[in-house]
């Protein structure tokens, strides 16, 4: 015997239900875009002390062409912000010290914890590079 | 002091009374929260994935948690009121059967709990906080989980059963200045529709009503059809406005537990006789009459157990984020590293929330019963009967914490509605102005935060030697059983004070 399921079987909440499920299974797709760039550049980020701790750091950032060139002349910014909402975010020029190195004197860490480095760069020849770094700040302020 | 009903009625004050007698008050209320909830699950799905920079990462775990604590200070469960998950489950409830009773087996607090222990285990696990993106995954569940569970199921079984937010807000809401309540108990004894439960239903055709059909009194409303078998009430057919969807009747209704403020029986009551009345913040701990709907809380293992998770989980929520504690996490992870940290944190939750407060608890009910009855009352019963002492001391630690972040970072969402708008190519707000943060100066935060522990601790004592008066009626002997309660409250509040003085670590996001 033959049993079919027919359009009147099934509850009058079922199509909606299966909509649902379908739009949910598109959405787990969506994420909003990485906010780097994909140029062939590397940057370097290092700081005094490492790992950095709660109050003013030192940042030394570095930012190499494809062939491992330093590239000097560009414009250098980096930002600070935590993880967590909430916490303003630190925004600190860099000054070029050498060809391709370039110089944060004092980053105030405001709190420890993790904390993500947006390093933006204007290149001598006008394109824009933006990279990220993840970062842990220890300890209390001295 | 004049306490007379005009006075103490907030539908009575001008303007906000107005407010809350209109109709669709609480619907226009529920329409902004749904068009926030929205922007966060957009922002949280395609936005930028810095929590900072994100409605998702900004509106929930800064402005939400820190307006939440606020309002209930200040008047009650606003945020259920406000709820916006309460839109879609309109529909559901329109298009959906809606017609199953909640299981037998589930009609407790017990479900709730176990998915109030999840999200806060799931809340560090996955660090939620700096996530914009499971944000949004935590609000769409939160939908789905609504629409589905009350199109099925009668009533409001989401928010009695389920819903972890509710829960935190029925427990904490018992010390707000509000309660919905009835105006003058005489006339609901008069009362023979009690429509304040089971909703008003559309005058029946030829009634004892005036020669039109015109229904004049409460009495001309048809009364709900019933089923033959269990002459229960079913239906919604005719039903022109609701009563109660948690099985809170009026007349009997005692506090804020279970109660959403939906104002649905203020609307249903024909004598107008339900209003939102201020009363003290110490009154409704200390009561112990048998609840509507929800029974005596004393007798009531799952509200007490409830009750501990909240009180202790404000103390375990707050001590994520400081360095000492997060540093024995470390030390555990390194002296375990065949076990995942998930598996690390649970079994440390297990400790804070489940260990800990059974023992303490324990050993606390054990002294206060040792000291004041020689032992005769069962450990379970003291402890479900103390416990709500207790509730002033967490909710301090909720409201220092939250408070915490929202002073802090209250002016963040200026920069992050502007970069949303800019993203969207609507640059009218200018540039994101991130220097833009506390909304008070650094000093002042701990102060503040000291002052709600010691008004929370204040509150504590007060409801613990009141509930002491209250079962141990002698005075000396109520005072010797309230001892031991009293310097656990104590304790916790010390608790509180250290973890506001240690260096805080917002961390857990990378590994």
């Amino acid at each position: 015997m033959r049993h079919s399921v027919r359009r009147s079987d099934l509850p009058t909440w079922a199509p909606g239900v299966i909509v649902a499920l379908a739009l949910a299974a598109l959405l787990t797709g969506c994420r909003g875009e990485g906010t780097e760039d994909d140029l062939p550049h590397r940057v370097q980020v290092s700081t005094a002390p490492t790992p950095p701790i709660v109050g003013p750091v030192r940042m030394l950032v570095t930012i190499l062409d494809e062939e491992g060139a330093a590239v000097s002349g560009a414009v250098v910014t980096v930002e600070g912000t935590m993880t967590h909402a909430g916490m303003v975010p630190v925004l600190e020029a860099a000054e070029e010290r050498e060809d391709g190195h370039y110089l944060i004197s004092s980053f105030e860490f405001a709190m420890g914890g993790d904390w993500i480095l947006t390093v933006r760069a204007e290149l001598p020849d006008g394109r824009e590079l933006r990279r990220e770094r993840q970062v842990r700040v220890v300890g209390d302020r001295p | 002091m004049n306490t007379s009903p005009q006075r103490r009625d907030l539908l009575l004050l001008p303007g906000i009374g107005r407010f809350l007698q209109w109709r669709h008050a609480r619907t226009s209320l529920q329409v902004v929260s749904l068009g926030l909830a929205t922007l966060i699950i957009l922002d949280g799905l395609f936005g930028p994935q810095i929590a900072p920079r994100n409605l998702a990462g900004t509106l929930p775990w800064v402005h939400w948690r820190g307006f939440v604590v606020l309002a209930l200070l200040a008047f009650g469960n606003l945020f259920c009121m406000a709820c916006p998950f309460m839109l879609p489950r309109r529909l559901s409830k329109r298009f959906g059967p809606a017609d199953r009773s909640w299981p037998r087996a589930l009609r407790s607090k017990w479900p709730a709990l176990i998915l109030l222990l999840f999200f806060f285990w799931a809340y560090e696990a996955f660090s939620l906080w700096a996530s914009p993106w499971l944000t949004a995954w935590v609000a769409l569940t939160y939908f789905a989980l609504a629409f589905v569970i009350d199109g099925f199921f009668k009533g409001a079984s989401f928010c009695k059963h389920l819903c972890p937010i509710g829960q935190f807000h029925f427990v904490n809401s018992m010390v707000s200045p509000a309660e919905v309540r009835v105006r003058d108990p005489e006339v609901c004894g008069a009362c023979t529709t009690l429509d304040c439960i089971r909703g008003r239903y559309e005058a029946a055709p030829i009634s004892i009503g005036d020669a039109g059909g015109t229904p004049r009194l409460a009495t001309d409303f048809r009364p709900p059809p019933r089923d033959a078998a269990s002459g229960r009430a079913m239906g919604r057919e005719g039903l022109i406005q609701g009563g109660c969807e948690l099985a809170l009747y009026q007349p009997r209704k005692v506090g804020n537990g279970d109660c959403t403020f939906c104002l649905e029986c203020i609307h249903a009551c024909p004598h107008e006789n339900v209003g939102i009345l201020l009363r003290s913040p110490l009154e409704e701990l200390a009561r112990d009459e048998v609840r509507s709907g929800i029974g005596r809380l004393a007798r009531k293992p799952d509200w007490a157990a409830l009750a501990t998770i909240l009180v202790f989980g404000a103390f375990m929520n707050a001590l994520g984020m400081v360095a000492p504690v997060l540093g024995l996490r470390d030390r555990a992870e390194s002296l375990l590293p065949f076990l995942p940290p998930a598996a690390i944190l649970a079994g440390l939750f297990l400790l804070g929330f489940v260990a800990v407060p059974a023992g303490l608890l324990s050993l606390t009910a054990w002294a206060s019963s040792r000291l004041a009855s020689g032992g005769s009352q069962r450990l379970f019963e003291r402890v479900s009967t103390y416990v709500w002492s207790l509730v002033p001391v967490g909710f301090a630690m909720w409201t220092a914490h939250y408070l915490f972040h929202f002073l802090v970072g209250g002016l963040t969402i200026v920069p992050v509605v502007q970069e949303y708008l800019g993203n969207l190519g609507l640059p009218h707000l200018g540039d994101p102005r991130w220097g833009a943060g506390a909304l008070v100066p650094e000093s002042w935060l701990l102060p503040i935060e000291g002052l709600i522990l010691q008004i929370g601790l204040l509150f504590s004592l007060v409801v613990g030697f009141r509930i002491a008066r209250r079962e141990e009626g002698n005075r000396k002997r109520a005072l010797t059983a309230f001892l031991p309660w009293g310097i656990l409250a104590t304790l916790l509040t010390f608790t509180g004070f250290w973890l506001l003085g240690q260096p805080m670590e917002m961390r857990g996001t990378f590994r």
